[in-house]
């Protein structure tokens, strides 16, 4: 599960852009979906990131404590 | 024949439609809006053949939408005809019950318009469209069918000849295309731009069941495709079907996000390489059986838990700062 974190544009364009995307990683059993845990979320982290190293590295994929992981472009710090 | 079903149970518990979300669902009624790509038929019949590629959620399976907040619900996928042309009308009858929103499925002058939601004041825009895509055998030069975002060929009994259809004006169908080619690319882009020209305050979300399928990074053309939808004033791409973990892009006007499937983690984990140097996995036989609710509970039904969420929080700056510092989170949560 993926959430777009929006906010208006600051320019005189308009409209909304994207700030960022914080995801929460998820698991499945045959009956259910949860939050993705310990190494299952640890093994989605370290995907993440060495995909992206392949690709360039056009975002930086960090690691929270709350159990999700933000997405945000490669020459942005979280804020 | 209709078959009636007075709840759920068991594998719902009873009335407890919340069940199939397990710890998630907090966070999903949470959201300012919560997207979903629904992987899987709403057909209403007995399934003669459980163990095939056929894909159903149990009659009262929207319910389980309404408790978890969902906002819109997305078919352009390749499972809607799984049970042929009368499922696909069941399905969207079901998931319309609730008046829940639904993109992605109609006749030729429905599906190439978006999905107009109202997110929290922002104006959004979701556009959804299938193609089919597949990975080719580097020795042989052809499409390794299991990739394709779209079977074609069918040959199971029971089932339609394809997986995706285009919609007409007289037949339910999809904006969808067999290929990914430049004229198709820009097809896609004259319906967008058009749209972003005279809505230029719109957030537009283009949704695109493209994958690649099994494959850690997506192939020069299919990049092209995406980037194609952000030159057209897409302001994200929410890339479908991939059934494993790809990477996200992220530049100051735009987001791609590949293939955000949420995939059955340890099957993902234990998918090996098939063809060495060329990105593709290999899908084991219970890859697709560990998403399904159990078959020996469910007589005559199967399907995907919904396999791939999107959620839109639309804030301010403001507002966003303000929530951050009320709950002590570091996103806003």
């Amino acid at each position: 599960m993926h959430v777009l974190n929006l906010e208006a544009k600051t320019d005189d364009s308009g409209g909304y852009r994207v700030a960022k995307i914080v995801t929460h990683p998820t698991k499945h059993t045959t009956e259910q979906v949860f939050f993705a845990d310990g190494e299952d979320r640890d093994w989605i982290f370290n995907t993440l990131t060495e995909l992206n190293k392949q690709l360039g590295s056009t975002a930086q994929v960090l690691n929270g404590t709350d159990g999700t992981l933000t997405v945000v472009p490669s020459n942005a710090t979280r804020t | 024949m209709h078959h009636s079903r007075s709840s759920l149970d068991p594998f719902l518990h009873g009335d407890n439609y919340g069940y199939p979300w397990g710890d998630t669902l907090s966070t999903t009624q949470k959201l300012d809006a919560f997207l979903i790509n629904h992987e899987a038929t709403i057909a209403n019949v007995v399934d003669a053949n459980p163990n095939n590629f056929q894909m159903e959620d149990p009659i009262n399976f929207t319910q389980t939408f309404v408790e978890a907040g969902v906002d819109a619900v997305v078919f352009a996928n390749n499972h809607q005809f799984d049970y042929n042309r009368s499922g696909l009308d069941e399905t969207i009858k079901q998931a319309l019950q609730y008046d829940i929103p639904a993109a992605g499925v109609g006749y030729e002058d429905e599906v190439r318009k978006p999905l107009l939601l109202d997110v929290e004041g922002v104006p959004v825009a979701l556009f959804t469209a299938v193609l089919i895509n597949c990975e080719l055998d580097p020795e042989t030069g052809k499409d390794i069918p299991h990739t394709c975002t779209c079977g074609i060929n069918e040959t199971r009994a029971g089932m339609m000849d394809q997986q995706c259809y285009p919609a007409t004006t007289d037949a339910k169908g999809q904006w969808f295309y067999p290929d990914i080619t430049d004229a198709y690319i820009q097809d896609i882009q004259s319906i967008i731009s058009a749209f972003r020209a005279s809505n230029p305050s719109t957030f537009v979300l283009t949704y695109l069941h493209v994958g690649p399928n099994f494959q850690w990074s997506p192939d020069p053309t299919r990049l092209a495709l995406l980037r194609g939808m952000v030159d057209a004033g897409s302001d994200a791409v929410w890339g479908t079907s991939s059934h494993h973990v790809q990477v996200g892009r992220l530049s100051s006007s735009a987001v791609l996000f590949c293939a955000s499937a949420n995939p059955p983690v340890k099957n993902a984990r234990s998918l090996t390489h098939l063809y060495t140097g060329r990105g593709v996995v290999r899908r084991r036989p219970h890859h697709l059986r560990n998403g399904r609710f159990p078959v020996s509970a469910l007589p005559g039904h199967h399907g995907l838990l919904p396999g791939l969420c999107c959620a839109v929080r639309a804030i301010s700056p403001r507002a966003g700062r303000d929530a951050c510092a009320q709950s002590g989170s570091q996103d806003g949560r």
